[in-house]
């Protein structure tokens, strides 16, 4: 903290600043430079595996803590009835069935080692083992981690390399269908927190060969498995590389989840508008994808980051694409008149009802004064009230089970209100400015966009509270330059718009269905037409 | 160096045009002296952006023949670095001078068509911030501002017009084009002080366009557009007030709404569009800041920009507040000084840059062309 105060005072340029839009003659230099790596020590593990079972057996004891940990599972046999051989996996994170019929059942059959020569651990995956994916290593490291993501090794006597085989099946949710972007037209299916089933939805979707999946480590101790995905030819490779470096140097302890991942890997860490997209929808990523984005998927997280996002995106719902034209306009231009009632129609009340009073006619004034009649509280402290209690609804509907929380919005929206009304604690008229705000804010598609939105809302009514129009509109522009200046991976937030790009899609608008085979502008894909 | 630039495309550098030329030519110079021969402010205003453009197209043109990447490597080049600071000094003193005249203009306005309670000082408080925190986000986010605002203002300053149509009489209007054309020149000709910086900010910044080329084309619709929206302006302001109301009429512009608008089932226009004009204003002040602190740091800095952004947003605060608090006549008094020579201190010495620039490059072309042969 104090070094980050230090250098604003300093007026340094931030280290590595990254601009998609400017480089594209080349990748830029500081890629391969010095805040590539995490600044935590890292610990690097170069033992080799022993000869020996019962040193490896050992060494693998004291790793996991097998003595208080009963997880790991050590199951010695004869390999081909002669050979001993021992196997160990994690329980309930590795599939039993499969160890004991592709492994154990396969292994013990007896001869089937004879003509073995060379490397045993080899012979074994070539011979023996009937698993799709094996593979033979002799570095700790490798079977360690290999342990821990529910892949069984099996150790030869002799061998100094052990084998390891993909036997995850570790219990998880099934597909179902999306909780935060649910859609009328589209596919009903969602992400879920495995990596694997993740990404199979997605190639399920997309059948092209340049579709890219890199699997990496998250980097924090808890080495959690993540997958960049992309198109190869035709995504900016530097965009890639950027993204591979703002992973590279994560520097804490435990990565669990993806808002954590997005908060470790964005450049404005204060900024209340999200730099990435979260979606769970397999079809949207895919066409993000398409597009030219990168995405990750983070073991454990049923959400895609998409990289980069601007505020249309963020205001995009996957729908959109799936109606027809007039229909996906409409739906637009309205979702974008809820987004600006959201944010400004509070604080544009409030500054009009406390110093503009001149500016209303004289019925809304006077229907103003009859409600705020017995209403004991200032205007701006009831507006406040109104729109945390609004808060306050909409995080218990959400926190809640399903039918209950519906429960918890009626009773919060319609008893509450009313009562709040009868007892002189809000006015009508606040009440249905707080509701219309509320409504508008369901019309953001992206739940941190919402947030964002909900966060400017309150400061602009505090502006308009304390200044007026003048407070309100001094606010806004302050907002709009955060936003103006505000870049996601290198993009500019307000492009499309600002700065202009090459692209025929409009920005409020639904385009012609067509005009998505262009690439996007903005991106710098190396593909003018997908 | 970090002069926060960044790149900015056409459409953004023609929008910050226009809001500057706008803002200036409509806020700056509308005040009571203007009228004092009569309502011809309708084509005096345009002449000011157009003498304004001439000059700029004459720098732009030198600037390409010369090869030279921004307006301060031609006074470089025209006439070296030592008398170049000078020029330079010039240019960001104008460009300081004109976000002066908007904030102090504006800070006149809100507070004395809205918040008549109050004094000077808080207004100043709210809008001179946002001003320097703007321009410290660099002439990217300016330039963004800009664009964000610009077609939403422009179509905002259309409608004030149209709403009041009603009341419009030509026989309003004195002079007409061909009468007192000494006086109508010479207004235009002094005009030139509030409107020539903007457009030459943007030569300094040609490199933050993207080359003379963007920089000319972005001038040039920026100023085009900008005479149309002023002509308009003003045409409208002498269709509806004489010239004898106009000399006493403080933001004849605001009036205008005024006059006719009848109150509506919802609100009233004239203070939102005060409100609007604000934007502009404060998008215009932030442009002309950065211009400045941006040809201070290039000259005399070479430091980063952001601290001489604060340090001249904290001059100009300062400087109104004095204003406003005691020492009105001495501020008043060095405004008088740059509205009267302003233009003679930006058209003169930069004319003579580009052609000197231009007489250097023709013999430099000429004696290569010798030594070739």
């Amino acid at each position: 903290m104090l070094e980050r105060v230090i250098r604003f005072f300093r007026f340094d340029r931030r280290n590595g600043e990254y601009e998609l839009l400017e480089t594209e003659e080349g990748t830029p230099g500081y890629l391969a430079g010095e805040e590539q790596t995490s600044t935590l020590p890292q610990k690097e593990d170069t033992r080799r595996i022993c000869a020996t079972l019962a040193e490896n057996e050992a060494c693998l004891r004291v790793a996991f803590r097998a003595d208080i940990n009963p997880d790991l599972i050590f199951r010695p046999f004869k390999l081909g009835g002669k050979i001993p051989a021992l196997l160990a996996y994690l329980n309930g994170m590795a599939n039993a069935e499969q160890v004991s019929d592709f492994i154990l059942r396969d292994g013990m059959r007896p001869g089937c080692m004879e003509h073995a020569g060379g490397s045993l651990a080899q012979f074994a995956i070539e011979n023996v083992f009937t698993l799709g994916e094996a593979e033979t290593s002799s570095r700790w490291a490798d079977v360690t981690s290999a342990v821990m993501e529910g892949r069984t090794v099996v150790f030869i006597e002799g061998a100094e390399e052990a084998v390891l085989m993909d036997t995850r099946g570790f219990e998880h949710r099934s597909i179902t269908e999306p909780q935060t972007e649910k859609a009328v037209r589209g596919p009903q299916e969602a992400f879920i927190e495995n990596l694997r089933t993740n990404i199979t939805l997605l190639r399920r979707i997309l059948h092209t060969e340049d579709l890219v999946c890199e699997m990496r480590d998250a980097g924090g101790d808890n080495g959690i498995r993540l997958a960049l995905l992309y198109r190869e030819g035709v995504t900016n490779i530097t965009l890639v590389e950027e993204v591979k470096r703002r992973l590279a140097r994560i520097n804490t302890r435990t990565v669990i989840g993806m808002g954590v991942l997005e908060q470790l890997t964005e450049e404005h860490s204060l900024s209340p508008f999200p730099q990435v997209l979260q979606t769970e929808r397999p079809d949207r990523a895919a066409a993000m994808l398409m597009q030219g984005h990168v995405i990750v998927l983070l073991d454990g997280s049923p959400f895609a980051n998409v990289m980069p996002a601007t505020l249309f995106t963020l205001m995009t719902s996957s729908e959109d694409v799936y109606m027809r034209r007039p229909q996906g306009t409409t739906v637009r231009i309205v979702r974008y008149i809820g987004a600006v009632i959201s944010i400004l129609l509070p604080a544009f009340f409030l500054a009009l009802a406390l110093y503009h009073q001149g500016l209303l006619s004289t019925e809304v004034l006077t229907t103003v004064i009859a409600s705020r009649k017995m209403v004991f509280a200032p205007i701006g402290a009831e507006m406040i009230f109104l729109l945390i209690v609004f808060q306050l609804i909409r995080e218990a509907g959400m926190r809640v089970p399903g039918s209950i929380g519906q429960a918890i919005g009626i009773i919060g929206g319609l008893i509450l209100g009313q009562a709040a009304v009868a007892a002189n604690l809000a006015s009508s008229v606040v009440l249905i400015i707080v509701a219309l705000t509320g409504l508008g804010n369901f019309c953001i598609p992206d739940y941190s966009t919402q947030i964002a939105a909900a966060f400017f809302r309150l400061a602009l009514v505090i502006g308009a509270w304390v200044g007026g129009l003048l407070g309100m509109v001094c606010l806004t522009v302050v907002f709009v330059a955060w936003m103006a200046s505000l870049k996601s991976y290198g993009v500019p937030f307000l492009a499309p718009f600002s700065p202009k790009a090459r692209s025929n899609k409009p920005m409020i608008l639904r385009g012609r269905v067509t005009m998505h085979q262009q690439a996007e502008d903005v991106l710098n894909t190396r593909e003018e037409k997908l | 160096m970090n002069l926060c630039q960044g790149r900015i495309g056409k459409q953004e550098g023609a929008s910050l045009a226009g809001i500057a030329l706008v803002s200036s030519a409509v806020f700056v110079l509308d005040i009571g002296e203007t009228y004092r021969y009569g309502n011809g402010t309708y084509i005096a205003f345009p002449g000011a952006i157009f003498l304004a453009f001439m000059l700029f197209l004459l720098l732009a043109e030198a600037m390409r023949i010369s090869g030279k990447k921004d307006l301060i490597e031609l006074v470089d080049y025209a006439v070296g670095k030592f008398a170049g600071n000078l020029f330079v000094a010039i240019l960001c003193a104008l460009l300081l001078v004109n976000a002066y005249c908007l904030l102090s203009r504006f800070s006149t306005m809100v507070h004395a068509l809205v918040y008549m309670k109050t004094t000077p000082f808080p207004v100043l408080l709210w809008i001179v911030p946002v001003v320097v925190y703007i321009a410290f986000r660099g002439f990217e986010c300016v330039a963004r501002m800009a664009k964000c605002f610009g077609l939403l203002l422009g179509v905002a300053l259309l409608l004030e017009l149209l709403i009041p149509m009603r009341g419009y009489e030509a026989y309003r209007l004195f002079p007409l084009p061909t009468e007192h054309f000494d006086a109508i020149a010479a207004d235009a000709f002094s005009g030139m002080f509030a409107t020539g910086p903007a457009l030459l900010a943007i030569l300094c910044m040609a490199r933050g366009l993207q080359g003379v080329r963007s920089a000319k084309s972005a001038g040039t619709i920026g100023a085009l557009i900008s005479i149309a929206l002023v002509a308009l302006t003003q045409l409208a302001i002498g269709l509806t007030y004489t010239s004898t109301e106009l000399k006493s009429i403080f933001v004849p512009l605001y009036r205008l709404n005024l006059k006719l608008v009848q109150e509506s089932y919802f609100f009233r226009l004239d203070k939102l569009a005060l409100f609007a004009w604000l934007i502009g204003a404060i998008i215009a002040s932030a442009y002309y800041l950065y211009g400045g602190a941006s040809l201070f740091c290039r000259r005399w800095s070479r430091y980063d920009i952001r601290p001489a952004v604060i340090a001249l947003g904290v001059i100009l605060l300062c400087v109104l507040a004095a204003e406003r608090a005691w020492q009105y006549n001495m501020v008043q008094t060095a405004f008088s000084f740059v509205q009267r020579y302003g233009s003679w201190m930006l058209i003169v010495p930069f004319s003579a840059i580009a052609v000197i620039a231009l007489i250097k490059t023709h013999f430099m072309k000429r004696r290569h062309m010798n030594e070739t042969v």
